[in-house]
């Protein structure tokens, strides 16, 4: 770079260009100034560029002189610059990345921006502006809670007035997607309180952003004070001249009126439709996007019950558009005809299974992106019972409804990977139960699917569908509850299930069912998908005893799952060479206790290595949560002896050593800030974990459901990491039993070669001879059986 | 050693583990957000109120009253239930949380309170502090315990209806 010049205006040049449009211009005075700039200077010019470019409203060129100019200015960006300076850049660089959909990186642009924060002269204002598009970035990602989070601590920096409506309408937003409707309806009304109409507002879109938030979240909860903000919003956007989004508040408040059979209602749809003409005018020549067109016009057909103009309105379009699709199943749903909306069903979940599973951005920690999905996979299993009801028994129609209410992320995180992380399965394989049945014709499947109040447990053995209970939704999930009560609670000694009269009724009809309809020996694989999960469903009473006794039992959250684990390890071994073992105690269990543990690891690690398996153990504080990771991530079978944790509230972990500690007696929900938790918690696994890893953890095949309806769990995280089998206990269990049965287990195993599901049967019959039904029952068999 | 000698000189989790394991006798198979909430209107408080004065109670505190959990059991006639529950802690590998065992606690207590007792030993008095002093007379001595402040007026509603006072 050449002499820098004293003061520069390069940056104030460009911008004044991009205001007038002069974009050509604006990059010529950048390209022929930037060589003579400092290295602060460049970065501010370039800065200026990218934003005129990006707030163009093109977005693609902008994305490309993003990629252009973060290479030339790099030397720049590596060295001491002023933080604000680089703060400006990383955030602009996120936004631009965020607006053209790669959100991660963007998520990543403003987490450097953010590493300078500290730095800078006005902390407040950038962290304000900074986390706000933070906050964006990580709702596209659907990441709500992490947003709630980060806003939470942004409304505690007293910012102002119109900053903190955005930042409540902002937490309104989340908690909507989260289907936290009372508490999204408290931020909006607080957002809407702070932006009164007679005062100016900074920034401008706070209020329309506060309006909007209301009125969605009125639209939901039926609240008709939705009205009034709608006219405001009215007032604010045809004053801004956003024919489409005044059409589409307006088509909101008529709809609430409407279903609640409140006059008013079609004057509101009148002068939507007229919004939505100037919306038309407004699109076709370039002035607004269509987008928000699509969305008011799809609403507005829905109030006036046009089935035939939301047809036409797909038709027309030159990809399905989601607003119409979904507006023209709910008309469908309305009128009862869901029999006939299949096929808009199904390009409905091709648009956001290719949205949500293949962005290429899933993790393992990701578990609520799915919550806005709800409506859908209601419509979807209704429609999947009326069909069946009709006579498509052969079509599998109730398992297709099934796995798209089950795990569908955890269930694609297990297909295979290729080398940089990217999912190699095909999304839309969900969408196809034959090809996820093809791999399980030498197992008969159970699984339930839920339709409003209505549970229908299905039989799939041999190709049709068959259903064996239809069960009240809210008995089942209580029944679930009583179940985790009775076995938590449990004496070690006792027969907790016998003490839940609900499971007991349960249990024998499912298992009544099951018995007269199963070859002997046949496999059953339990699906758990969201209605089924935490239910010892091995263990249900058929004539001659427990299910389990003549027949092996294996669960899967889904059969997504179940086929990408065996897509996974298909080429692979089933030999193993290198096991690990973890036997980790409380500071002051009782001796025998402690001793259990100990004894029991050693028993595992003498039975690995008489089969010829290398062992490395771990043992009481050389267990730490580190050494376990990295013990986990380099052996093919894993022995996990410890206390677990299972908690409904999404806590899932193994309790091992902290540097030099052993873990304490005692444990607050909230660990005091700043020490040890003690915890390796499901999403603390590493990335990849052994192909088989065998639980004496107490709890540890237990799981929650998160509000976006996936499956939390040990066994989800390691099923989507590279196990293909887990083991472990549903509850609390003694010491002894656990160790008992996985020893025998992986002994029965290694000796026989039989199946792990054929073992496991044995194992558990075996135990069930000496041991209570607190311990055996406990004992499940996750993943492949085989 | 009589049954309250075991019960004051065990270690607090041991205590609570004890308690855990009683209330899957007194509480059946009522869901942990049932028992909370029927404890919340026992005491006329929000659950959440009963959440935080747990959680800002010492594990000491909470153990304390669980002490008074299962001598109020045994008052009711459950020495059996609990010297089983005393026999049988530590074999779980469980985790025990302060938390969640104290709600259960006085779940446990509001059982015992609304059940009626069908035998009842009156060989105890029990008298409750502001400050969550509780004492407990027998016919063979005096025990003290303390569930601290946060605990002290949801013990007070509990304990004296669960003892004789």
């Amino acid at each position: 770079m050449r002499e820098p010049l004293p003061l520069d205006l390069t940056e104030a040049e460009i911008r004044h260009l991009g205001e007038r449009g002069r974009y050509q211009e604006a990059e010529a005075t950048y390209r022929e100034r930037v060589s003579k700039l400092s290295p602060a200077d460049a970065v501010r010019a370039g800065t200026a560029l990218i934003e005129v470019r990006e707030q163009s409203g093109s977005l693609a060129a902008a994305g490309a002189l993003l990629e252009e100019l973060r290479d030339e200015l790099a030397p720049a960006l590596g060295g001491p610059l002023p933080a604000e300076v680089e703060i400006a850049f990383h955030n602009t660089a996120g936004n631009v990345l965020r607006a053209v959909g790669r959100y991660a990186e963007g998520l990543d642009e403003y987490a450097v921006a953010e590493r300078r924060l500290a730095e800078t002269v006005d902390p407040r204002r950038w962290s304000q502006t900074l986390y706000m598009n933070w906050v964006q970035g990580l709702q596209k990602l659907e990441a709500h809670s992490s947003a709630i989070s980060l806003l939470t601590r942004l409304a505690a920096t007293e910012p102002p007035t119109g900053v903190l409506a955005d930042i409540l309408a902002s937490v309104s937003d989340s908690r909507y997607e989260l289907g936290e409707f009372e508490e999204a309806l408290a931020m909006a009304e607080g957002a809407v309180g702070l932006v009164p109409g007679d005062l100016p507002v900074e920034p401008p879109m706070a209020r329309q952003h506060a309006l909007m938030a209301l009125i969605r979240v009125c639209g939901e909860i039926g609240d008709e004070r939705l009205v009034q903000s709608a006219r405001r919003l009215v007032d604010d956007e045809l004053g801004s001249g956003n024919p489409s989004r005044a059409a589409w508040a307006l088509a909101t408040a008529a709809r609430v009126l409407r279903r609640h059979e409140r006059a008013g209602w079609r004057e509101l749809a009148e002068e939507a439709q007229a919004n939505v003409a100037a919306g038309r005018a407004a699109v076709s020549h370039h002035e607004l996007s269509g987008d928000e067109l699509i969305q008011a016009e799809s609403r507005l057909l829905e109030v006036l019950d046009d089935v035939e103009g939301l047809e036409r309105l797909l038709s027309e379009a030159v990809t399905p558009s989601l607003p119409v699709l979904t507006a023209l199943i709910a008309l469908r749903a309305q009128r009862g005809e869901l029999e006939r909306a299949g096929p808009e069903l199904r390009t409905a979940w091709k648009i956001e299974l290719r949205r949500i599973l293949g962005s290429g951005a899933l993790g393992i920690g990701d578990v609520d992106r799915l919550r806005a999905i709800d409506e859908l996979r209601a419509w979807t299993a209704q429609q999947a019972f009326a069909a069946f009801d009709a006579g498509s028994a052969a079509d599998n129609v109730l398992l297709a409804a099934a796995e798209l209410q089950s795990t569908l992320m955890g269930g694609f995180l297990a297909w295979p990977r290729s080398a940089d992380g990217e999912g190699e399965g095909d999304p839309l394989v969900v969408l196809e139960p034959r090809a996820l049945l093809a791999d399980v014709q030498d197992a008969a499947v159970v699984f339930a699917v839920r339709a409003g109040a209505d549970v229908r447990i299905v039989l799939i053995d041999g190709g049709s569908e068959e259903v064996l209970l239809r069960w009240d939704a809210s008995e089942l999930e209580r029944t679930r509850l009583e179940v985790e009560a009775v076995t938590r609670r449990a004496s070690p000694r006792g027969d907790p299930l016998s003490r839940s009269a609900r499971w007991t009724e349960l249990s024998h009809s499912l298992g009544t069912a099951l018995a007269s309809r199963l070859e002997t020996d046949r496999h059953v694989v339990f699906v758990m998908g969201s209605s089924l999960g935490g239910l010892p469903l091995h263990a249900v009473a058929g004539s001659d005893g427990p299910l389990c006794r003549r027949h092996g039992c294996s669960y899967t959250a889904s059969l997504l799952q179940l086929a990408g684990i065996r897509a996974r390890h298909a080429q692979q071994p089933r030999s193993f060479e290198r096991g690990g073992v973890a036997a980790v105690w409380r500071t002051r269990d009782l001796p025998a206790t402690r001793a259990a543990f100990e004894e029991g690891g050693d028993a595992f690690a003498k039975l690995l290595r008489q089969h010829n398996i290398e062992v490395e153990t771990l043992s009481g504080l050389e267990a730490t949560e580190k050494a376990v990771t990295a013990l986990l991530a380099s052996v093919d079978l894993m022995y996990v002896s410890c206390h677990g944790v299972g908690a409904s509230d999404g806590r899932h972990a193994y309790l091992v050593a902290g540097e030099g500690q052993l873990p304490p007696m005692l444990f607050r929900s909230k660990p005091l800030p700043g020490g040890p938790d003690f915890m390796l918690q499901w999403d603390e696994l590493p990335d990849r974990t052994p192909p088989v890893v065998v639980s004496a953890a107490c709890s540890s095949s237990s799981g929650s459901m998160s509000v976006g309806g996936e499956r939390v769990s040990l066994d989800r995280a390691l099923l989507t990491s590279g196990t293909r089998t887990f083991t472990g206990p549903l509850w609390d269990v003694t010491v002894e039993s656990s160790t008992a049965f996985s020893v025998d287990l992986v002994r029965r195993v290694l000796t026989t070669g039989g199946s792990w599901g054929a073992c496991w049967r044995d194992a558990v019959n075996e135990l069930a001879e000496v041991a209570s039904p607190a311990s055996w029952q406990a004992f499940i068999l996750v993943g492949d059986w085989r | 050693m009589s049954i309250y000698d075991r019960i004051d000189e065990m270690p607090d989790d041991r205590v609570l583990e004890a308690v855990n394991l009683l209330s899957g006798e007194l509480l059946g198979p009522t869901p942990d957000d049932e028992v909370r909430a029927n404890v919340a209107a026992a005491v006329g408080a929000e659950p959440e109120v009963l959440d935080r004065s747990i959680e800002s109670s010492t594990p000491k505190q909470v153990a304390d009253l669980g002490r008074v959990v299962l001598i109020a059991a045994v008052a009711d006639g459950r020495e059996r239930e609990v010297g089983e529950a005393l026999d049988e802690v530590g074999q779980k590998a469980l985790l025990i949380e302060i938390v969640v065992i104290g709600m259960l606690a006085l779940g446990a207590l509001h059982t015992l309170r609304t059940r009626g007792r069908e035998v009842v030993v009156r060989e105890q008095t029990v008298t409750v502090e502001p400050d969550g002093k509780i004492t407990v007379k027998t016919t063979e001595s005096v025990r003290y315990y303390s569930v601290g402040e946060s605990l002290a007026p949801f013990a007070e509603t509990l304990v004296k209806a669960a003892l004789p006072s």
